[in-house]
């Protein structure tokens, strides 16, 4: 993810305030001599091991293996394979589940962190809130599924209802859960939490007097949001965005658990390759994995191009 | 007054049961620099806030230059506003939060860039090195100049200053305050300026307004202020204040005792009677040790303790029970009194503040 | 400000609306199963279930496990970043959001592909090998929760001045770690524990693909034959992740408020 989407949630109240405990240039006595590169080093030995072996390396070897053939040589043949019609079908449905989700989630959490920070409502509604979208936002996997089917399924709450007070059958205008409209929606009742769990620090961040002094030079409220909310909130927005894709991009509980294996979305695709080699070229698994990593990695660069690009302001 | 730029009317301000304001009364002249003084909750940033238009008045009204601006909206108000906080606008640069105003107002980008950079001059941060800097790359002291830059740029009717020099350091906020008082005089804009700090009030203002429990209780200027305050709480509130408690004894002859001696204050007692006890208040400065030409009071007592300050040496007398502090000048060819030593006190009895 | 308020209002009762209505309808759906009546009968089926306890006591200990590893790796790192290494800091914690990035299914397929039986560090050659595997990987991906906690909890606590308080006292390192620092960010790492253990529990993917006994395989299993146990399963899902997030909040309260911070 963005290195420093973390920091977008306190980013306001931080701006100015060097951490003194990072400043570091009076750095603590150290014992002279040959002892201390390896004392320096050997604090974040295990650190270092341990992402190496089981994060950096695993990924590095399947990037690898996507550039191999089944003799080791240097192939881009697995990535041509990748241009197959069912493999292109499922990432296009991934990207548009996960774009359509994250910016859903994105806009709706934005909604609703700025009605429970600045929207004049009650205390207790802000911090229920807060305290739901934690949960909420680790509410997801094959439960969230089970709720999903147990609405808006075939016999689910809210479809008998609609279907007995309304007479509205949803079913019968081509709504189904086991769609890309359904995923999507069952996506979203965990991109808005985490929307609003990281986008109300940054909107805490926003400074009343900011909007008094906005106020007293003249500026209406649209022209104070154009000119300082929006550009201000809008790096951490973006970064959330695009975590929220990223988020979207890699699940495949909710979507197996819901769907079994009738949306044929990348991840379930990749976990079927990994059960039982159904493309039959273990080559081509990697370059599907090296695929999802390329996107969500383009996302994270596009982003950080960005804010680089953009945001002088933000040191 | 002849030339009443500001008005502010019977204002009165209530959070629901709690009254914040209550029958406030000011008018500001054209180019009149006026502080409220007072403790925090007193009410003095809530009539800030009135006029600057953040809040309603319950009741009342506030008039500038003869026009009622008391349902107007901030940003119809025309009013330069400067906050403890510096609150810069951190996404934009040096020369684009000076800029906003102009911008908002719709002005010509040439005028516009014009004006920033004269009001960059004035505030010392010339263009050439900080317009292009962001707000966190500036201290705080150089912020708050820009905010003020901000404030001024559209050529507002009014400056209304919040604590704006609280959050600062000592030697900053003493250089800021006169740049201030400078900018003001040059421009001749009417500010007022809220503050909790006396010193800064008293330093800077034409008149100040200390402020108590939601009511002016003393408008004057700041010699009046802090020379002939009108109640106990601005005696109290401004300047350091010796209380030594006395009984009438003969209230024709102006006969007061202080701790079995007795001295004279023919004229101050304004209708206390023989026997009442009253509370007598001094100024350090208003004191010596010894005699002094034109004091025509004195009571005997024993130094406590003895401060050296550099230029004024703060001596603290035993009288009674009462400890007075006085300031003496420092004189390098005679050593300061020492503790312990009995000593004389002097004062003139038309500079004791009888409080009752 | 009024027309605001009125939209915040509406805001926040459409959220509102979305989050509790699937809930509400899942709690419906648990309780139908006896035919005519609405009954608990889901939830004592679910409960009485010899593979439910089994795989959630799986879980547990995979849980408390990975919060072990976690705690482990990342609080000497960060307090090592924060008093030796600054400059290494955006590096470490660039390495910390990977798995934000990085799919979980990717990084279970590299071990698979790394550490099969053939491999020279064959963890999937046995059990134990495959169940620490299972540790790890969960590490792995509650390693930017945890990182975050902790270093949250230590820049409160400003970590060189404390260290070099207690070198002055003449503490060593054991000392300082075990009796300054860990106190001092317990609450925090406590919190990060908890975020784990939520994220843990019904973890599917991992444990599916590397054919462990635990939670979210179960789930799933029990999800695609019956009808009316998923939702009372959903229901116990749910209450278990608010009950690890009442926790953080509750510790947060204890946390030391950064009494002594410069900043």
């Amino acid at each position: 993810m963005p290195p420093g989407l973390f920091h977008d949630g306190r980013l306001m109240t931080d701006i100015g305030v060097s951490d003194p405990a990072i400043a570091g240039n009076s750095a603590p006595p150290v014992k002279a001599g040959s002892m201390r590169l390896p004392t320096h080093w050997l604090g974040i030995a295990p650190f270092v091991i341990f992402s190496l072996m089981f994060l950096i390396l695993p990924t590095a070897y399947l990037i690898l293996g996507a550039f191999q053939n089944e003799a080791g040589e240097f192939t881009l043949e697995n990535l041509a394979a990748l241009s197959q019609p069912s493999i292109v079908a499922a990432y296009w449905i991934s990207i548009k589940v996960s774009l359509a989700s994250s910016l859903i989630g994105a806009f709706a959490g934005l909604a609703i962190a700025i009605a429970i920070v600045r929207g004049g409502l009650p205390n207790w509604i802000r911090s229920a809130t807060l305290t739901f979208s934690g949960v909420a936002s680790n509410f997801a996997g094959v439960p969230l599924a089970f709720a999903f089917l147990a609405t808006l399924g075939r016999l689910g709450l809210a479809t008998v209802l609609l279907n007995t007070v309304f007479g509205i059958n949803i079913y019968a205008y081509g709504f189904n859960i086991l769609s890309f409209w359904g995923l999507t929606l069952t996506y979203v009742y965990f991109q808005i939490p985490l929307m609003v769990v990281i986008i109300v620090p940054a909107i805490d961040g926003l400074k009343k007097e900011w909007g008094e002094a906005a106020a007293t030079l003249g500026a209406t409220q649209a022209q104070y949001w154009r000119m300082v909310v929006i550009p201000v909130i809008w790096p951490s927005f973006l970064g959330t965005v695009i975590l929220l894709f990223a988020n979207a991009f890699g699940a495949i509980a909710t979507a197996y658990a819901l769907t079994g294996s009738s949306l044929n979305i990348v991840p379930i695709l990749l976990y079927a390759q990994i059960r039982g080699d159904v493309l039959h070229n273990a080559h081509l698994g990697y370059a599907i994995a090296f695929g999802m990593i390329f996107i969500t990695g383009l996302a994270n660069i596009f982003y950080i191009w960005f804010r680089t690009r953009s945001e002088r302001w933000l040191k | 007054m002849s030339d009443t730029f500001l008005s502010i009317q019977n204002v009165r301000k209530s959070f629901g049961a709690v009254t914040v304001v209550d029958d406030f009364n000011l008018d500001i002249e054209r180019g009149e620099f006026v502080s409220f003084l007072g403790p925090s909750g007193c009410g003095k940033t809530t009539v800030l806030r009135m006029v600057a238009g953040f809040e309603d008045p319950t009741e009342g009204k506030i008039v500038v230059a003869g026009k009622d601006i008391t349902r107007l909206k901030p940003n119809q108000r025309n009013v330069g506003m400067v906050f403890q906080a510096y609150a810069l606008f951190p996404n934009l640069t040096v020369a684009q939060n000076v800029g906003f105003g102009l911008k908002i107002a719709g002005m010509a980008r040439a005028d516009a860039d014009k004006r920033v950079a004269e009001m960059l001059e004035l505030i010392k941060l010339p263009l050439a090195q900080f317009g292009d800097r962001y707000p966190y790359q500036l201290s705080g002291g150089q912020q708050q100049r820009v905010a003020l830059a901000r404030a001024l740029a559209p050529k507002p009717k009014l400056l209304l200053l919040d604590e704006p020099l609280s959050a600062l350091d000592a030697k900053v906020r003493v250089s800021l305050r006169d740049e201030i008082r400078m900018i003001q005089r040059e421009l001749g804009i009417t500010t007022i300026f809220v503050t909790h700090d006396q010193e800064e009030a008293l330093s800077i203002s034409d008149r100040i307004a200390v402020m108590y429990g939601g009511k002016a209780e003393q408008v004057g200027t700041p010699f009046e202020i802090y020379n002939r305050p009108a109640t106990k709480f601005v005696a109290n509130f401004v300047g350091t204040l010796n209380v030594l408690e006395g009984t009438v004894s003969d209230a024709a002859t102006g006969k007061v005792r202080v701790d079995a001696q007795e001295i004279g204050l023919k004229g101050k007692l304004n209708g206390s009677k023989s026997g009442e006890t009253i509370s007598l208040a001094l100024r350090p400065e208003a004191i010596t040790l010894g005699p002094r030409p034109g004091h025509d009071a004195s009571l005997t007592g024993e130094i406590h303790d003895v401060q050296f300050l550099g230029s004024v040496i703060r001596v603290r007398v035993g009288v009674g029970g009462s400890r007075v502090s006085l300031d003496t000048f420092n004189n390098p060819s005679s050593p300061p009194p020492q503790a312990g030593e009995k000593t004389t006190i002097s004062f003139a009895s038309n500079d004791v503040l009888v409080l009752h | 400000m009024k027309t605001g308020r009125f939209w915040a209002w509406v805001t926040f009762i459409l959220g509102a609306a979305y989050f509790f209505i699937p809930l509400i309808a899942t709690v419906e759906f648990s309780m139908r199963m006896r035919r005519g009546a609405y009954s608990f009968d889901a939830y004592a089926i679910v409960l009485g279930d010899p593979r439910f306890q089994a795989t959630f006591g799986y879980s547990v200990v995979a849980a408390v496990f990975t919060i072990i590893l976690g705690v482990l790796i990342v609080v000497p790192t960060a307090y090592w970043i924060r008093l030796r290494l600054p400059h290494l800091r955006p590096i470490v914690e660039f390495i910390t959001l990977l798995p934000l990035v990085i799919p979980a299914i990717v990084i279970v397929f590299g071990y698979i592909r790394m550490y099969g039986s053939n491999s020279p560090l064959p963890f999937l050659a046995s059990n134990t090998g495959t169940n620490a595997l299972l540790v790890i990987g969960y590490a792995t991906l509650a390693l930017p929760y945890m990182y975050r906690a902790v270093d949250t909890g230590l820049r409160t606590i400003d970590v060189k001045t404390l260290t070099e308080a207690a070198q002055i006292l003449g503490a060593g390192w054991t000392t300082i770690i075990g009796k300054v620092i860990l106190p001092n960010v317990l609450i925090a790492v406590l919190s990060g524990a908890f975020l784990t253990f939520a994220i843990v529990l019904g973890e599917f993917t991992m444990a599916s693909l590397l054919n462990r006994p635990a939670f979210g395989p179960y789930l799933q299993n029990i999800g695609a034959n019956r009808a009316y146990e998923p939702a009372a399963l959903a229901i116990i899902a749910f209450v278990i992740t608010w009950g690890c997030m009442s926790v953080i909040q509750v510790l947060s309260r204890f946390a030391p408020k950064s009494s002594n911070r410069p900043n």
